[in-house]
């Protein structure tokens, strides 16, 4: 995991210090990604790079469409209750048109939660990964219709090994580390993936 | 929904009332929801308190959470055994003690504090505003989008956006007393007579009688001639 200090963060983004504390006040920034080391200045804090850079980025282009509260809601695990229905999902960009026969036969079902969508954008996201076939995408959402009842607060690691890929989900900050026969193809934040979606497919959702 | 007076002696186990008044000496032992609590005399509450307002003139002991609209502390309070203190305001002209082998979080929208406030264990105050016109004594972190001391602080950490701090402001309750901060961080920060460890931000002002390790700017910086800084980073502007 890539981490990036609070000062690298603020000249990176333009946010200031004010704006980074509010949204942390707000639950729109989750208090574990304060992650402090020691430096020689005592102690300094650094975040999970590409969550924070993605959340940051989610909050900026959504706040002038929604409060704080309403983004808080929108990030929160709370609204992983927040379904759609099978013939919504064509409409989701984001998820591979082509995977959808599969999706239908693996799920086997008429409503997908949060944690479904932000997982099957994340293999969507894989299958377009140079050297991934579309074999390997159907063996993901084939692998992936087993996790389906799982909070989404999870960071999604796909991997391949001895010619077959895999998916392995772990809590946001931390750390895998494979040996050299393993190969990670591509990793996303569950959470971020479906805060995204929740904002852009907001009407689509029922129970909102 | 039934009223309780106690002008005596006495004590209830708890349940829901609009008003509750201790005028003598109260107790109760479990936890209650009321429309409103006043306290003029001696009250000791083992359970959670969830009151739209509240009112301590006198002296009051809780053992549990606290959740209130609107708090005025003219008296003292005492809190042990609080995983969290809710408000909308709080105004405090006594003392408000918060102590107890659990960590404390006070999440309050606007805190005005004219008397003192100490927080022991690595609890929390966040808010949108916190005004301190005495002491503030915390072991964890104060973060507010304003964050204004007259007074004296101490505390690990002070984040928000406007961060202003004159411990000269009144005459210190201790010869030499100053606040003691681990580190500062916010948008502006204005300090006089603090001794801080690290102080971050984009617009500082340190102001006379500060003693600071270092200062990261990024923006504007001035220090007066009576302060000590060891050492300062950052693109800033020296004004």
């Amino acid at each position: 995991m890539y981490l990036i200090s609070k000062k690298d963060l603020l000249a990176l983004t333009g946010i200031s210090y004010g704006q980074l504390y509010r949204w942390k006040r707000q639950r729109l920034i989750p208090e574990e990604w304060f992650i402090k080391r020691p430096s020689y200045t005592g102690q300094e804090t650094f975040f999970p790079r590409e969550q924070i850079l993605s959340r940051i980025n989610s909050i900026l282009e959504g706040k002038d469409k929604y409060s704080l509260e309403q983004l808080a809601q929108l990030f929160s695990p709370d609204a992983v209750n927040n379904t759609i229905s099978f013939e919504m999902l064509s409409s989701i960009s984001e998820i591979n048109l082509r995977l959808l026969p599969i999706i239908k036969a693996e799920y086997g079902k008429t409503e997908y939660k949060i944690f479904d969508l932000a997982l099957l954008e994340a293999i969507s996201r894989t299958s377009e990964k140079p050297g991934v076939s579309e074999e390997n995408a159907h063996s993901l959402v084939r692998k992936a219709a087993s996790l389906q009842s799982k909070p989404y607060g999870q960071t999604y690691t796909a991997f391949s090994a001895g010619g077959s890929m895999y998916i392995v989900l772990t809590r946001d900050c931390e750390q895998l580390q494979f040996d050299r026969s393993i190969k990670v193809i591509d990793t996303h934040s569950l959470r971020e993936l479906a805060g995204k979606l929740n904002i852009k497919y907001r009407s689509f959702f029922k129970n909102f | 929904m039934s009223n309780i007076y106690i002008d005596g002696i006495g004590g209830f186990d708890g349940g829901e009332y609009s008003e509750i008044r201790i005028d003598g000496i109260g107790k109760c032992l479990g936890s209650f929801r009321s429309d409103c609590l006043l306290v003029d005399g001696a009250f000791h509450c083992r359970g959670n308190i969830d009151t739209v307002f509240f009112e301590c003139n006198g002296n009051m002991d809780i053992w549990g959470d606290l959740s209130a609209d609107k708090m005025e502390i003219d008296g003292m309070l005492n809190i042990q055994g609080c995983n969290r203190l809710e408000a909308n305001c709080i105004c405090c002209e006594g003392a408000i003690s918060i102590s107890g082998h659990i960590m404390t979080d006070i999440m309050v929208k606007r805190a005005d504090i004219n008397g003192a406030l100490s927080v022991r264990g690595n609890g929390k105050i966040e808010g949108d505003e916190i005004y301190c016109d005495g002491a503030l004594h915390i072991e964890g972190q104060i973060s507010a989008d304003i964050v204004s001391i007259d007074g004296i602080v101490t505390a690990r950490e002070i984040v928000g956006d406007i961060i202003t701090i004159d411990s000269f402001a009144k005459p210190p309750p201790v010869f030499g007393a100053c606040s003691v901060i681990g580190t500062i961080e916010a948008t502006n920060i204005e300090l006089s007579g603090v001794t801080a460890r690290t102080v971050n931000g984009s617009n500082i002002v340190i102001g006379p009688g500060c003693r600071i390790s270092s200062i990261d700017c990024n923006g504007t910086l001035s220090i007066d001639r009576s302060s000590i800084v060891n050492k300062i980073t950052g693109n800033y502007t020296r004004i």
